[in-house]
C-alpha cells in the first residue's frame, strides 16, 4: 500500500471522512443528471455568496443612526473594493429572488411537491419566506431615505393587521421612533437570527431531499430511470458548478457595472417619494387597488392566501400523474399567479413616476457619485466634509442644503445655494465666528474642516441661475 | 413509578426548568419595546414670523425636535405644513400621511396635498379628499408668540380613523 493510501485509511479510520464523501457524492440520480436540477444548487451558491459578501460588509458597518449611513457611504466611496462588494450583496438579493422563482417553477412543473415529498416542499416555502425576510431587514441597513421610508411604510402595513400586527411592528421598531433600536434589531435579525434559521432550514430541506431523491421528469418508466441512473458526482455536480459559475460571473459583472444605490441620509424632514425594492412592487401596486375599508384584502388576504395556496398544492393536486398536461389546474393556477405578479411589477415600473419629483438628494450625496452635481466618486475630503456637515450643521440646515421655504424672511433654514455665491473666505469666517443666528463653530471645527465644508457647499451648488430644478 | 419513567420525567422537568429560567428574562427583554413610555411632549419650536407666510399658501417648514432614540437623546429634523389662514391665524398640518407614513407634498395645480406613495389627497385645510387614508392630515399644536409662529411636534398612529398620538404623548 502506498503512503497516500495509508494516510487515507488512517483518516478514514479516525473521522469516517471517506464514507461521508462517498455518501454525499454517490447519491443516485434516477434517469441521469439534468440541467433542470441545477436550481437548488444555484440557490445554495448564491446564498453562500450573500453570506460571504455580507460578512465582509459587516466588518465595515455599524448599525446606529449616527453611523449606519456614514459607514455605508465610506464603503461606497473611501474603501478599496468596497463598491464591488456592496454591489455583490445588493444585486445578489435580486439574483436570489429570481433564482428562487425559477426553482419553484421547476418544482411545480415537475410535480415535485407531490407525495411523498410534501414536507420537502414546505421547508422550501419556509426558505423562500426567510429569503424575503432577509430582503426586508437588509433594506433598512444603509439608512438612506429609501431605506427609512420603505421600512416606515412596511412597518405601518404590518401595524394595520389586527391584534398581532401592532405587537410585531412595535417589537421590530424597538422604540417610539424608527431609529437606533430599529437598526440594532434589523441588523441582529439580518446577520444572526435569519442566518441561523436559514442554516437549520437548509439542512432539513437537504435531508428531506436525500431521503426521496430528485423528482425525475414524468413519462420515463421505472426501468428507464434505473437504466440511466448515475451518481451525483461527477455528472450532476459538474452541471451545478457550471450553472453557478455562470450566474456568479453575471452577478460580478452586474455588481461591477451597476453601483448599488445609496441615497441621501435618512431625514424625515426632507420629502421623499418612498418606493419598496422591486420584488415588493406587486404588493405596493395591490395597495392602489384595495383601499379602506377593504385594504386588508391587499395587505393580508392576498399575500397570506397565496402562501396558503402554495402550501396546499400537494393537497389540491393529488392525482397519480406528475405530467403537467394532466395537472392543468394546479400548474395553470401557479402560472396565473406568476403572471399576475409579473404584470403588477411591470405596471409599477412602467407607470410609476416615483422619484420624478424627488427633491435633490442630501448635500453629502450630491457631492458624491451618482448625485445631481455630476459623476465621479467623491474625494475623501468631500466625504469627510459631508460627515462633518451631517454632524454639526443639520441641526439647523436641511440635509440637502435647500431652503425649506425659499421666501421665508428669517433664516431658520438658510439657503446654502444662495450662500455658495458669496466670497469663500468670508463664508469660512462666518462658520468659525458665527453671526446673526449662526453660532460660532471655532470650538468644534478646525479652519481646514470649515473650509472643506464650504468647498463642499460650493461644489454641490455651483453658482448657476435657478439652481438645479 | 418505574425507574425509566422516573428518569424520563426528571429529564423533561429539568429541561423545562432550564427553559423557564432562561426564557423569562430573555423574552421579557424582547417584549420590552411594547411598554415603552413615549418621550413626552416636545417643546415649542419657532418656525418663522407670521409675515413670512403668504395667505392660504402652504409652506413647508423644518424644525429641530428632541427625541430619545434608544441610548441617545438627540435632535432630529421634522417638517410641517404651515398654512396662514388669516391676519392672525395659522393652521399647521403634519407632513406625515395618516395612511402609512409617507411625506405628503403640496400640489398647487390641483390645490391639494398629495401623498406620493398611495395617492391619498387632502384639501388645504387637511380634510381627506380621496385615496386610502382613513382620516385627514393631522393638525399640530400652534401658537403665536408676538409675531413668531411656534409649533409643537406630535406623531400620530397611522392607518386608523381615530386620531391618536404615538407613545401616548398628549395632544
Amino acid at each position: 500500500m502506498s503512503r497516500l493510501e495509508q494516510l487515507k485509511e488512517a483518516v478514514e479510520e479516525r473521522t469516517g471522512a471517506l464514507t461521508a464523501w462517498k455518501w454525499l457524492a454517490g447519491e443516485k440520480v434516477p434517469g441521469g443528471a439534468r440541467w433542470a436540477y441545477v436550481g437548488g444548487s444555484l440557490l445554495a451558491g448564491l446564498l453562500l455568496a450573500q453570506a460571504a459578501s455580507g460578512i465582509v460588509l459587516a466588518l465595515d458597518y455599524a448599525p446606529t443612526t449616527d453611523s449606519a449611513w456614514e459607514s455605508t457611504s465610506r464603503i461606497m466611496q473611501g474603501e478599496p473594493w468596497g463598491p464591488l462588494v456592496r454591489g455583490l450583496h445588493h444585486h445578489g438579493a435580486t439574483f436570489l429572488v429570481l433564482a428562487l422563482v425559477l426553482h419553484v417553477a421547476q418544482v411545480v412543473l415537475f410535480g415535485a411537491y407531490k407525495k411523498p415529498r410534501e414536507a420537502n416542499w414546505w421547508t422550501g416555502l419556509l426558505l423562500g419566506g426567510l429569503i424575503l425576510a432577509f430582503a426586508f431587514t437588509g433594506y433598512l441597513l444603509p439608512w438612506d431615505q429609501t431605506a427609512y421610508y420603505a421600512t416606515k411604510v412596511g412597518l405601518n402595513i404590518m401595524r394595520s393587521v389586527p391584534i398581532v400586527g401592532p405587537i410585531q411592528a412595535d417589537m421590530l421598531q424597538g422604540g417610539d421612533v424608527l431609529g437606533n433600536l430599529t437598526l440594532t434589531r434589523f441588523y441582529t435579525i439580518h446577520v444572526v437570527m435569519l442566518p441561523a434559521a436559514l442554516g437549520g432550514m437548509i439542512l432539513a430541506h437537504l435531508a428531506l431531499f436525500r431521503r426521496r431523491g430528485v423528482t425525475p421528469p414524468p413519462g420515463l418508466s421505472e426501468a428507464e430511470l434505473e437504466e440511466k441512473a448515475e451518481p451525483f458526482w461527477p455528472g450532476q455536480a459538474a452541471r451545478d458548478a457550471v450553472a453557478a459559475a455562470a450566474v456568479v460571473a453575471l452577478l460580478v459583472l452586474v455588481a461591477y457595472l451597476v453601483p448599488a444605490p445609496l441615497g441621501g441620509k435618512a431625514d424625515p424632514s426632507v420629502p421623499f417619494d418612498a418606493r419598496p425594492e422591486w420584488y415588493f412592487y406587486w404588493l405596493f401596486q395591490l395597495l392602489h387597488w384595495f383601499e379602506p375599508p377593504v385594504e386588508w384584502i391587499g395587505t393580508l388576504v392576498i399575500p397570506v392566501g397565496l402562501g396558503l395556496f402554495m402550501a396546499a398544492l400537494p393537497f389540491l393536486d393529488r392525482g397519480e400523474s406528475r405530467h403537467w398536461r394532466r395537472r392543468l389546474l394546479p400548474v395553470g393556477g401557479f402560472a396565473a399567479v406568476l403572471l399576475g405578479v409579473t404584470l403588477l411589477t411591470f405596471q409599477v415600473m412602467a407607470t410609476d413616476s416615483g422619484g420624478e419629483e424627488r427633491v435633490p438628494d442630501t448635500l453629502s450625496v450630491a457631492a458624491g457619485s451618482g448625485g445631481s452635481a455630476g459623476g465621479g466618486p467623491a474625494s475623501k475630503e468631500a466625504l469627510k466634509a459631508a460627515m462633518l456637515y451631517g454632524i454639526h450643521c443639520t441641526e439647523c440646515h436641511a440635509q440637502n442644503g435647500r431652503p425649506i421655504d425659499p421666501d421665508a424672511q428669517d433664516l431658520s433654514s438658510p439657503d446654502l445655494m444662495r450662500m455658495a455665491k458669496a466670497d469663500f473666505d468670508s463664508l469660512v469666517d462666518h462658520v468659525m465666528n458665527g453671526g446673526e443666528m449662526m453660532p460660532a463653530f471655532d470650538d468644534k471645527l478646525t479652519r481646514p474642516q470649515a473650509e472643506a465644508i464650504i468647498r463642499l457647499v460650493v461644489l454641490t451648488f455651483p453658482d448657476e441661475e435657478g439652481g438645479q430644478e | 413509578m418505574d425507574r425509566r419513567r422516573f428518569l424520563s420525567l426528571t429529564t423533561a422537568a429539568a429541561s423545562a426548568v432550564t427553559g423557564v429560567l432562561l426564557g423569562i428574562p430573555l423574552v421579557g427583554r424582547l417584549l420590552a419595546p411594547l411598554s415603552s413610555g413615549g418621550s413626552g411632549p416636545s417643546p415649542w419650536r419657532a418656525v418663522g414670523t407670521l409675515k413670512a407666510f403668504g395667505l392660504n399658501t402652504p409652506v413647508r417648514v423644518a424644525f429641530p425636535v428632541l427625541v430619545q432614540d434608544g441610548w441617545v437623546q438627540k435632535t432630529t429634523q421634522q417638517a410641517a405644513w404651515v398654512v396662514r389662514t388669516g391676519e392672525k391665524a395659522v393652521r399647521v398640518l403634519s407632513t406625515v400621511c395618516p395612511h402609512l407614513g409617507c411625506s405628503v407634498n403640496w400640489k398647487a395645480e390641483h390645490d391639494e396635498f398629495a401623498c406620493p406613495c398611495h395617492d391619498s389627497g387632502f384639501s388645504k385645510d387637511g380634510a381627506r379628499q380621496h385615496g386610502p387614508a382613513r382620516r385627514g392630515l393631522d393638525e399640530l399644536p400652534v401658537r403665536l408668540v408676538g409675531d413668531q409662529v411656534e409649533i409643537r411636534w406630535l406623531e400620530f398612529e397611522p392607518g386608523i380613523e381615530e386620531r391618536r398620538t404615538v407613545g401616548g404623548s398628549e395632544a
